[in-house]
């Protein structure tokens, strides 16, 4: 109990050189908190966009996976979604094409995605109706002007009212709402997906704005019992007989998965060099800081030898200083990690995790920097000479 | 045979090519109980021969026994446990750690003595009544829990004094252990030590003040790192 108070104390007295060895290691622990949720998170969002997807689902959209497929182009067409139908495997397939417009009720208007679609569209991106019904086969056949509408375009335009059989104007067309669709919450990138209006294609293309038969986006599922990578690849194949690669994206879940985990991999990479680089930087100072304040203290460390302190005691007090030093560090670099994580992994789009083990894998990496920094200092302090240390201070 | 002696001692320092000798065969003997000053202008030694003394150094040649035990033939350890056992040092400039209280400093070399030898000495009390009862004796119990920084010279000199007797070592060395003290708080210091030479400490001081020294039973004079003259203190 006396060493603990004593080693302590001795730490205290140098508040300035403890700051400055404390400081490097802050820094290094937080980051290796970091990285740890940085992966873990980015790794949950992979698994989330994957369930959310469907595991067996295929996305093509227009645009290339270089430049970023864009909901704006229109690159496909209804031939590529007759084509995609008839290869076998291919199952629940629908399309869409999109138009950011201006949504109003007599009362209010906001913008909104507003999709053309297929009639199986909400049960295949999985959509749940909360009130009203889906798309009818009538629907389509006599292009009635009806809209399925996320919560955030009917609890705007129609605020605590029913808003089924209400209308609303999309651009200057009026439309009846037959249903809401249960809140879905954001896309990996940010969107929002319950500010969306769906109307049935044929309409869109008849009265919204005219498509030439061209859409945005197309999705299905491989049946069971089917190869998905051959489906997948058959699918390419065909894709590429009509249009250019740069056209389109076919997105799986294999990709998805790999796209972030490309992602987490350089954030990784890059707070891995930092924290790298912090705990080093950190150790050398530590180190330099300990070799200062054996050399400034060497008279006492002497002392402590004439009262009878063996060498391994000296070097184990030195180690023992900067464990403590190692131990604050740990700690207030933990704390900085947590904060910190709860304001970059939002701004990074990473699900925020803070798992225990980042905390624990940081201290450890903070105590055994520490203690290797100590280890050479100590060694240093355990040969002073007490004779000369004891001499010169006088 | 004498409970310390030392043989033909010599202590030489190399520094790149100088030569300097420090202790040029050294022949001394110290019986138990005894009070010795050792004597001699800055330069002639003393101090090399108080850290042998102490077992803080090792000679170059010739023997120090301290006990019947050959110290030059111990490991390191085991030195470290003999200065722990055997030798309290009193020093001119006290060196009491300044973040630790009174009562700290003087338990400081409890943390470097061996479990047996705690059993030894604090018995059934704990080291901290044997610390406070050390300060009450000499006076300056209620300073415990001041900081070195707030005593006088006089109560420095007391706390390291304490601190050298918590171990209840034989030998108590001091290193003009008046240097830094008003004439008044260096008569109550010496008068300390004679008080624990009347216990039974063997007490062994190097000065260069003649009123220090004359408290001792035999004075070494000692030059250029020869002693050059032994002489019984009649005059105390």
């Amino acid at each position: 109990m006396f060493l603990v108070k004593d080693v302590v104390l001795s730490v205290l007295e140098s508040k300035i050189r403890s700051f400055f060895a404390v400081f490097g290691i802050i820094f290094g622990t937080a980051s290796v908190v970091l990285i740890v949720c940085a992966v873990k998170g980015s790794s949950l969002q992979a698994s989330r966009v994957i369930k959310k997807l469907g595991t067996d689902a295929v996305l093509v959209i227009s645009g290339s996976i270089a430049k970023g497929p864009r909901f704006a182009l229109r690159r496909l067409d209804e031939e590529d979604v007759k084509l995609a139908e008839k290869i076998p495997g291919v199952k629940e397939l629908s399309y869409g094409v999109m138009k950011l417009l201006q949504v109003s009720s007599p009362s209010y208007s906001k913008f909104s995605a507003v999709f053309g679609v297929s009639e199986n569209w909400l049960t295949s991106w999985r959509y749940k109706l909360e009130t009203g019904r889906n798309f009818t086969r009538e629907d389509f056949k006599f292009l009635k002007k009806v809209a399925i509408v996320g919560h955030d375009v009917s609890d705007f335009l129609y605020p605590n009212e029913n808003p089924i059989g209400k209308t609303i104007l999309i651009g200057k067309v009026p439309f009846t709402i037959i249903g809401v669709y249960k809140r879905k919450g954001k896309t990996p990138n940010g969107h929002n997906l319950d500010n969306r209006v769906f109307v049935p294609f044929p309409v869109f293309d008849r009265v919204i704005d005219k498509t030439f038969g061209r859409i945005t986006i197309f999705r299905f599922n491989v049946a069971s019992g089917f190869d998905y990578y051959r489906v997948v690849g058959e699918l390419k194949k065909q894709l590429l007989n009509r249009h250019s690669p740069d056209d389109f994206t076919i997105i799986t879940p294999l990709v998805v998965r790999k796209f972030l985990s490309m992602l987490s991999a350089s954030f990784a990479l890059f707070l891995g060099l930092a924290s790298a680089v912090s705990l080093v930087v950190g150790g050398f100072v530590l180190s330099a800081i300990f070799y200062i304040n054996v050399k400034v203290r060497d008279w006492e460390l002497a002392l402590r030898r004439a009262l009878g302190a063996t060498k391994k005691d000296i070097v184990k007090r030195i180690i023992l200083e900067s464990f403590v030093i190692s131990v604050v560090a740990g700690i207030l670099g933990s704390a900085l990690g947590y904060y910190t994580a709860g304001y970059l992994m939002p701004a990074l789009n990473i699900p925020l995790v803070r798992p225990k083990f980042a905390f624990v894998v940081a201290n450890i990496m903070a105590v055994v920097v520490c203690v290797i920094s100590a280890y050479f200092p100590a060694r240093r302090a355990g040969n002073v000479n007490p004779v000369i240390a004891l001499r010169k201070k006088v | 045979m004498s409970f310390i002696e030392l043989i033909n001692v010599s202590k030489v320092y190399v520094q790149g090519e100088v030569k300097t000798v420090a202790l040029d065969n050294v022949n001394l003997k110290v019986e138990e109980g005894e009070f010795v000053a050792i004597m001699g202008p800055s330069g002639s030694g003393k101090s090399t021969l108080m850290s042998i003394l102490g077992c803080l150094d090792t000679p170059t040649s010739g023997t120090y026994l301290l006990d019947r035990m050959d110290v030059n033939k111990l490991r390191d350890d085991e030195i470290s446990e003999v200065r722990s056992k055997y030798i309290g040092f009193v020093f001119q400039s006290f060196y009491l750690v300044p973040y630790l209280s009174v009562l700290d400093n003087v338990l400081l070399p409890v943390e470097y003595m061996s479990r047996e030898r705690k059993k030894v000495v604090f018995g059934e009390k704990t080291p901290k009544e044997r610390a406070m009862e050390l300060l009450e004796r000499l006076g300056i119990s209620d300073k415990a829990d001041f900081k070195p920084s707030q005593l006088s010279g006089g109560q420095k000199q007391r706390t390291a004094i304490a601190r050298a007797l918590i171990t209840s070592p034989k030998v108590i060395l001091a290193d003009e252990p008046t240097g830094q003290l008003d004439s008044a708080s260096g008569k109550a210091v010496m008068e300390i030590f004679k008080e624990l030479n009347k216990e039974g400490k063997t007490i062994i001081v190097v000065t260069h003040d003649e009123k220090v020294a004359s408290y001792a039973h035999r004075i070494v004079k000692i030059s250029d790192g020869r002693i050059v003259e032994e002489v019984e203190n009649v005059s105390r």
